[in-house]
């Protein structure tokens, strides 16, 4: 029984964990290049949004995936390029892209779907297994395994690539290089525009992904889909200091504390509400310990 | 002389207009979005441009809209031409609102002055209080505000939706709300049948106070210098921490002071999400009023118009309500692009 509890806490962390994952692992790329991308959330909506929408039509998980992260990056391009090329405010841009996210959803979910609610695209039964690789081999069916989703696997897959990237290729030395010191970048040659537009094409795959991890799942699409996610990436980015492995632990503290924030919502007679605010409280506590821990000998 | 008068005359058009061009832009890829999905093109221009114009009514309900926004934009105005960045006015005002209501529903038949006075005061102080958390963590343990602000006002809001499910809740109103307090604490109307009050006279004032406290005393003067070089205003001999303190109190404080005039103007009780957005929005004011006080006047009322433009184009045509949403999201892309890069810009720092 307890057993059975630790199985299914373990299963609900790994999928909150999921898209703050992915998208803080996007915004983690911004930040590097000092251009924090605070648009995560609007980034994640319209990508969860169309690829639900697209995978419905087509039928492929995959086509739905690829046209999430297209739009997703073709949004993140154009903030970058508006910031180069126009020097706007990257906060603002940020800002601008929530809600012409929001707004966009909405739109589209009028035209195309005729609901600003919740969707639901129909049974899950054909996904089950492009879903969860695991599921039917050796009974991994109601274990850990078997509940693990190729979102989870990509999710964690892409701290690993973001840590070789950013710390063992050309192209990641460059890109803090550039978030470290523009001046000093640029007179070694480095061209920091080049590299903030790779940064945002890093982030437009990852929220990408991240929005899809959000919808296709579940087959159905909510406008409130996000929830707020996007912004709990952020602290993620924050408190995990630019390093993928920090911000890995950063997004599991608030998966952790979530899904049992879930659990007890079924186990005791709290309010859903009050425990609802537990991984909040949790994750700000973890920023002020963190926040202590970086400032200890420095006479603050 | 004279060839220097007209320089400066080009470079005051070309200042102006490089602040219309977004607005023109937007309201373009608005008309063009409407080209592309109205059935009746002209009428839902019409609706959409110039209804919000029919009568008293529908202009009353546009001004009403913008009060709130006029106060959240304010809120953040005040925050960020300090650098400081108060992103919780959302939970600010849904907290202002339930304590003002909580101070109306404990003190039935007194004088509605006396309970207005308590009711902003108190909206006020708690306002600040909650602002002033994620001061004091940015002071105490360098928690960056930004961040901190957002995570407080998502737990404030859950509580207090908590609140308004139990212990609050009024449950023959139909609505998950308090209880309505009564009618003679309702602030006056103006321009009946629709929703404007007198809290939009208040709104004025207290963007009156604020512009005065910003641009003449010796408060306002560090609070803009801190915005533009906290080093350089730490070395001038300002308390940086104390000023940081400051004016997170004072933006939450007006934050959760919109919430108070609107339940008093409008609804009479707290309803759950009622101020859902008017925190983002309020951000969005600052940023197109370029944290000017004066400014936030105009930018929230062409926010409402935009929204009033939305309701009536629904109402009257066949558009789809979130054509304001984009339009207005398109403004935030161009508002801070600068369309006359080659230009001298050295005097035109933002």
């Amino acid at each position: 029984m307890i057993f059975d509890t630790i199985i299914s806490v373990l299963i609900s962390t790994v999928s909150v964990t999921t898209p703050i994952l992915l998208a803080a692992t996007g915004g983690m790329y911004t930040q590097t290049v000092d251009e924090l991308n605070i648009g995560l959330e609007g980034l994640m909506l319209i990508s969860s949004f169309f690829s639900i929408y697209i995978f419905s039509i087509s039928g492929s998980v995959l086509t739905g995936v690829i046209t999430g992260i297209a739009i997703s990056v073709l949004m993140s391009l154009s903030m970058i390029l508006f910031r180069i090329k126009l020097k706007a405010n990257i906060f603002i841009l940020g800002l601008a892209t929530n809600l012409l996210a929001a707004g966009l959803v909405s739109f589209f979910g009028v035209k195309l779907l005729g609901s600003k609610g919740t969707v639901i695209f129909g049974d899950l039964s054909k996904t089950t297994f492009l879903l969860y690789p695991l599921r039917n081999q050796l009974d991994f069916a109601d274990s850990f395994f078997g509940n693990i989703s190729i979102f989870d696997f990509m999710a964690f897959a892409a701290v690993g690539i973001s840590q070789y990237i950013i710390f063992h290729t050309s192209t990641g030395i460059r890109m803090r290089a550039v978030g470290l010191s523009k001046k000093t970048a640029v007179s070694v040659g480095i061209n920091t525009d080049k590299n903030k537009i790779m940064a945002y094409m890093f982030c437009g795959i990852f929220c990408g992904i991240s929005g899809a991890a959000l919808s296709i799942p579940v087959n159905s699409f909510a406008a409130g889909m996000t929830n707020g996610r996007g912004w709990i990436a952020l602290v993620a980015v924050i408190l995990g200091r630019n390093n993928p492995v920090g911000i890995m632990f950063a997004a599991l503290i608030f998966g952790f504390s979530s899904s049992l924030s879930n659990i007890l919502q079924t186990g005791t007679e709290i309010s859903p509400k009050i425990l609802m605010i537990i991984p909040f409280m949790v994750t700000l506590f973890a920023l002020i310990f963190s926040s202590i821990s970086k400032n200890k000998g420095k006479g603050v | 002389m004279n060839m220097k008068r007209i320089d400066i005359l080009v470079r005051k058009i070309f200042r102006i207009s490089e602040y219309l061009i977004p607005f023109v832009i937007s309201i373009l890829i608005g008309i063009t979005i409407m080209a592309f999905t109205s059935g009746n093109f002209v009428e839902s221009l019409d609706a959409f441009f110039l209804k919000p114009f029919l009568n008293e009514y529908f202009i009353g309900n546009m001004l009403s809209g913008s009060i709130p926004l006029i106060l959240t934009g304010l809120a953040a105005a005040t925050a960020f031409s300090s650098s400081v960045f108060n992103l919780g006015i959302e939970g600010q005002v849904y907290s202002g609102a339930f304590v003002s209501t909580l101070i109306a529903l404990m003190l039935p038949d007194q004088n509605r002055w006396l309970v207005w006075i308590l009711a902003l005061f108190s909206a006020f102080v708690f306002g600040g209080f909650i602002g002033g958390i994620s001061g004091f963590l940015k002071n105490r343990f360098k928690v960056n505000e930004l961040i901190s602000s957002l995570l407080i006002s998502y737990s404030i809001t859950l509580f207090i939706d908590y609140l308004l499910e139990n212990p609050f809740l009024d449950a023959g109103s139909g609505l998950i709300s308090t209880a309505t307090f009564e009618d003679s604490y309702m602030f006056p109307k103006i321009l009946t049948p629709s929703n404007l009050h007198c809290g939009f006279i208040i709104a004025l004032i207290v963007v009156l106070i604020v512009y005065v406290v910003m641009k003449k005393s010796t408060f306002g003067f560090s609070v803009n210098l801190m915005g533009k070089n906290t080093c350089f205003s730490e070395y001038a001999g300002i308390n940086t921490r104390k000023l940081t303190m400051t004016v997170m109190v004072l933006s939450g404080g007006i934050a959760a002071s919109a919430g108070m005039i609107d339940v008093f103007g409008v609804q009479g009780r707290v309803i759950r999400g009622f101020s859902s957005g008017y925190g983002w929005n309020g951000i969005a004011i600052a940023l197109i009023a370029r944290n000017n006080p004066l400014l936030v006047i105009p930018a929230a009322l062409f926010f409402s118009y935009l929204d009033a433009g939305a309701a009536t184009g629904a109402l009257f045509s066949d558009l789809t309500p979130e054509i304001s949403r984009i339009v207005q999201a398109s403004i935030f892309y161009f508002i801070t692009a600068s369309f006359y890069f080659k230009f001298d810009r050295k005097d035109m720092k933002i």
